[in-house]
């Protein structure tokens, strides 16, 4: 073989090696936004033998394992039953300031999650995805869904296990940021937020309809709902 | 007819001012019968009593007039309790079995009547007014009304109907007006999930009200703040 066939070769093979993505420092980079859910379980099923979680994540088939670190198995199930209460589970990552997996259960027409604690294996259930306030090791979970689903659930991560806090049903709300450990800010929205803009909304006359605002607020240990209502009045004269 | 229905007018009349004084009345804490008094005493011209008539003049002319009527359905026992000097209004609470049910501002010149659901209260400056009717009981009407002074005499800044649960507390300044939420954290806005029926949820929260002109409109203002769920602990996986 002449040195040029083997240089070439090699040549592009050192430029692959270089294309490759580097190892994820962390799995919570494989958190991230994706609307498969397979995918996100791929990457979570992958993050582990990066991590040095390795066996912590185990899919077997219809079945998804989380292994604790002290050997505890939580273990979730498929329900295939091609029925309208079937549903699924995937992995969808791990956020290391809570130290838990995120299990995502999908039926046909719902979602829920699942926080399963590794140190522990402890899990709690929550409406949507969590967002994280790293400092405290707390989370905020909320679902702004229909109003019989629709709920507001706060939680916390000690080295004892992930629990929740606190719940309320609330519809209407979604999360905008952790203000501090122990604020969180709301934004109201209505479908009217969601189809019009607020030129459009002006145009139809919504534009004199109530608004709402609204934070979670943790006083003396108990977190409360503050929601401030401001109703425009009706002017007979106008 | 209506004489003949009013023959007991007198009677009933003396039994229902008798029933006024022993209500307790909020405004400045005088007594319906005694700030009647007052007011015969300081508009001899103006306003007088016969009975069970109670009449507003203008040179010596009657422009309006009230009867107590026992006979009626609504049985009606009429006090003048004000004079609103800006407005060159009386003020005349409807009472029923000693109890207000309405108010009527006439004017002393013309007699024109503009009927209300509570009683006034004047600002500082003396041009405009708030009416805030707690509508917990039939046949009040609930609702919010404000009156200014305006080129026309009396203009109405807000005539809302479908308010309930507030009551007057105080003016703060010409813009702000504070309430008192009187039946609990959801009386007009609980949140969606939260049942109106739910004795915890209304007994648990706390309500601050008022009502705040903002670029010419008047908004109702509710701060709602519900304690959430208390702790709940973290479950064992599926």
């Amino acid at each position: 073989m002449r040195p040029k066939r083997i240089i070439l070769p090699l040549l592009m093979a050192l430029i692959g090696i270089a294309w490759l993505p580097a190892p994820r420092a962390i799995l919570a980079d494989a958190y991230e936004e994706s609307h498969d859910a397979w995918v996100r379980e791929e990457r979570a099923l992958e993050g582990p033998v990066i991590e040095g979680l390795a066996g912590s994540l185990i899919r077997n088939d219809g079945t998804l394992s989380v292994v604790a670190d002290n050997g505890v198995v939580a273990t979730f199930a498929d329900l295939h039953c091609y029925c309208s209460e079937e549903y699924h589970f995937y992995a969808m990552g791990f956020i290391e300031p809570i130290s838990s997996f995120v299990i995502l259960q999908a039926g046909s027409e719902w979602r829920s999650y699942h926080l399963v604690h590794k140190p522990t294996g402890q899990s709690v259930r929550i409406g949507a995805e969590p967002e994280i306030e790293p400092q405290s090791r707390q989370f905020v979970a909320i679902n702004g869904g229909p109003s019989e689903e629709a709920v507001i659930e706060i939680g916390h991560e000690s080295d004892t296990g992930i629990f929740l806090d606190a719940r309320v049903n609330i519809a209407g709300y979604e999360f905008t940021e952790w203000v501090s450990s122990d604020r969180i800010a709301l934004q109201y929205s209505t479908w009217m937020d969601f189809y019009l803009t607020k030129e459009e909304q002006e145009e139809r006359g919504f534009a004199d309809r109530e608004t709402r605002q609204a934070e979670l607020i943790r006083q003396d240990g108990v977190w409360h709902l503050v929601e401030t209502i401001s109703t425009p009045l009706a002017n007979p004269d106008r | 007819m209506r004489d003949r229905m009013c023959a007991g007018g007198i009677e009933f009349g003396i039994a229902a001012l008798f029933m006024a004084m022993a209500m307790p009345v909020s405004a400045e804490s005088e007594s319906y019968p005694d700030r009647e008094a007052a007011l015969l005493a300081e508009f001899p011209d103006g306003i007088a009593r016969s009975d069970a008539r109670l009449i507003v003049m203008t040179d010596g002319k009657i422009v309006a007039e009230f009867e107590d009527c026992p006979t009626c359905d609504d049985r009606p026992v009429y006090v003048a309790i004000d004079y609103f000097d800006a407005f060159e209004r009386f003020v005349v609470a409807v009472l029923q079995y000693g109890e207000d049910l309405s108010y009527v501002l006439v004017d002393r010149k013309t007699g024109a009547q503009h009927w209300i659901s509570a009683e006034p209260h004047l600002d500082q400056t003396g041009q405009r007014f708030v009416a805030v009717a707690v509508g917990d009981r039939e046949p009040l009407w609930p609702g919010i009304e404000i009156g200014t002074v305006g080129n026309a005499g009396l203009v109405m800044e807000v005539d809302q109907r479908t308010v309930s649960g507030f009551q007057f507390d105080a003016w703060e300044g010409t813009d702000r007006v504070s309430l008192l939420c009187v039946s609990g954290p959801c009386v007009t806005a609980c949140p969606e999930g939260i049942e109106e029926n739910d004795g915890a949820a209304r007994v648990a929260g706390t309500c601050t009200a008022e009502l705040v002109r903002k670029d010419d409109t008047w908004h109702l203002v509710e701060t709602i703040t519900i304690p959430l769920g208390t702790r709940v602990e973290s479950s064992d996986a599926p």
